[in-house]
């Protein structure tokens, strides 16, 4: 780089030179993200209602297993914005053991509610229950998606892949551990296709949104999106 | 320049000093247009990426966490900047060929004690990349295992087995290189007192 460069580089910085506030910790983000997704799945909660049949799970049954779900979407989120943070990214193997972790969590929980209230879908609406469920948990999985990828373009995404998976996977395991608190069927043939998959259409739908921003070949950081 | 010093520096830049950053780019500049060399094997296109990455540093001064290491979180950008440019590269089917006469490599003051300039530089060159990244991460710019690993994006442990690989296979190059030297000058050696005999 000649003298020239640095002069040109400096010209190009000094126009830009007002004070920064460093964006807090990837942890205290996660938390941040956390809070605001319990306040939100609370709201949520009071519009649809609880599953009928609460009394059979229980405070633990229904409350506790939600709480072990929205854990592990922290984690995730925590690894995601981490990832935005140059010289803090962990290793690419991370979001997947906790992928892994994540839906190992998932099946388990889905085995014990069923074992608590064993219920399957009514009589010729098998279908029209899963796509209701995979819908629901896919629209309302985009406000805690959107939110974590704001959260995340403020800093310098690193590990795009990472970030797509850990978003999407996050934000996902919130809503469906909401929405399980809601709907009372339980049997695997309802499970798995619907509430797996609209968790699996927010992974898709994140990826779409890390690929779409990425192909915008934004240099650097998002600025002026939100005040954290 | 301490890293203590360097921490200071970036506090007063976020904070908006113009003589932070200038102070910054003289302490930064020498080890990333070395690591930028490292990656792109070309001084040429090292230049031309130190602008880009001393750029994308100033758009991301706010991703610095005050108080952290500067030195791995500008290597990050910087490594950022680089595999940005080559997958702009890759996807323009732009690649720029090397030239033939890889670049001169930075020695770090651990491996200087194995042998000649000339020597240790053919034998970095032939070490495989992630090696050589690791190597120098750790023996010639200071990095902790665990700050290699977070600026690569891998494990601490796999940072360790790549830069104890690297540093091994450079003491073989260069062994290799000092038993073959030493074996001519034998063969010289002989090949002159054969000759002496016979003309007695």
């Amino acid at each position: 780089m000649t003298t020239d460069d640095f002069v040109k580089l400096k010209s190009e910085i000094a126009g830009d030179l007002e004070p920064v506030k460093p964006l807090a910790a990837p942890g205290v983000r996660a938390l941040l993200l956390a809070s605001i997704l319990l306040v939100y799945s609370g709201v949520v909660l009071l519009a649809v209602g609880l599953r009928p049949d609460y009394a059979e799970l229980g405070f633990w049954g229904a409350f506790g297993l939600a709480s072990l779900q929205l854990t592990a979407a922290c984690f995730l989120f925590w690894i995601g914005l981490r990832s935005s943070i140059p010289g803090m990214t962990g290793s690419r193997s991370w979001p997947w053991a906790a992928g892994i972790l994540a839906a190992a969590l998932f099946a388990a929980a889905s085995v014990l509610i069923h074992g608590m209230s064993p219920s399957s879908p009514p009589e010729g609406k098998a279908l029209s229950s899963a796509l209701a469920c995979v819908g629901a948990i896919a629209v309302l999985g985009i406000g805690p998606l959107v939110l974590g990828f704001f959260l995340a373009v403020k800093g310098l995404p690193l590990q795009w892949g990472t970030l797509g998976l850990t978003l999407g996977l996050g934000s996902g395991l919130v809503v469906e551990a909401l929405w399980r608190l809601y709907c009372p069927i339980s049997s695997w043939d309802h499970i798995f296709p619907a509430h797996a998959g609209g968790i699996l259409l927010l992974i898709a739908w994140s990826f779409a949104a890390v690929w779409y921003w990425r192909s915008r070949g934004v240099r650097g950081p998002a600025r002026r999106l939100w005040p954290f | 320049m301490s890293r203590q010093h360097l921490i200071q520096l970036m506090s007063r830049y976020q904070a908006g000093e113009e003589s932070a950053f200038e102070e910054l780019y003289q302490a930064l500049k020498p080890p990333l247009l070395s690591y930028l060399t490292t990656l792109s094997w070309s001084r040429q296109r090292a230049e031309d990426l130190l602008q880009e990455t001393f750029l994308l540093l100033h758009r991301s001064r706010a991703t610095y966490l005050p108080g952290r290491p500067v030195a791995p979180w500008a290597f990050s950008i910087a490594r950022h900047a680089y595999l940005m440019d080559r997958r702009k590269q890759l996807r323009h089917q732009t690649r720029e060929v090397a030239s033939d006469d890889p670049p001169e490599l930075p020695i770090p003051p651990d491996v200087e004690r194995l042998g000649d300039f000339q020597g240790l530089q053919k034998a970095l060159v032939q070490l495989p990349k992630k090696q050589l990244e690791a190597v120098l991460l750790h023996h010639l710019w200071g990095f902790s295992f665990r700050e290699i690993g977070a600026t690569l994006g891998i494990r601490t442990v796999t940072a360790k087995l790549r830069a104890h690989r690297g540093l091994r296979k450079l003491r073989d190059i260069m062994n290799s290189a000092v038993t073959g030297t030493t074996r001519d000058a034998k063969l010289k050696e002989r090949t002159k007192s054969y000759s002496t005999g016979n003309k007695e």
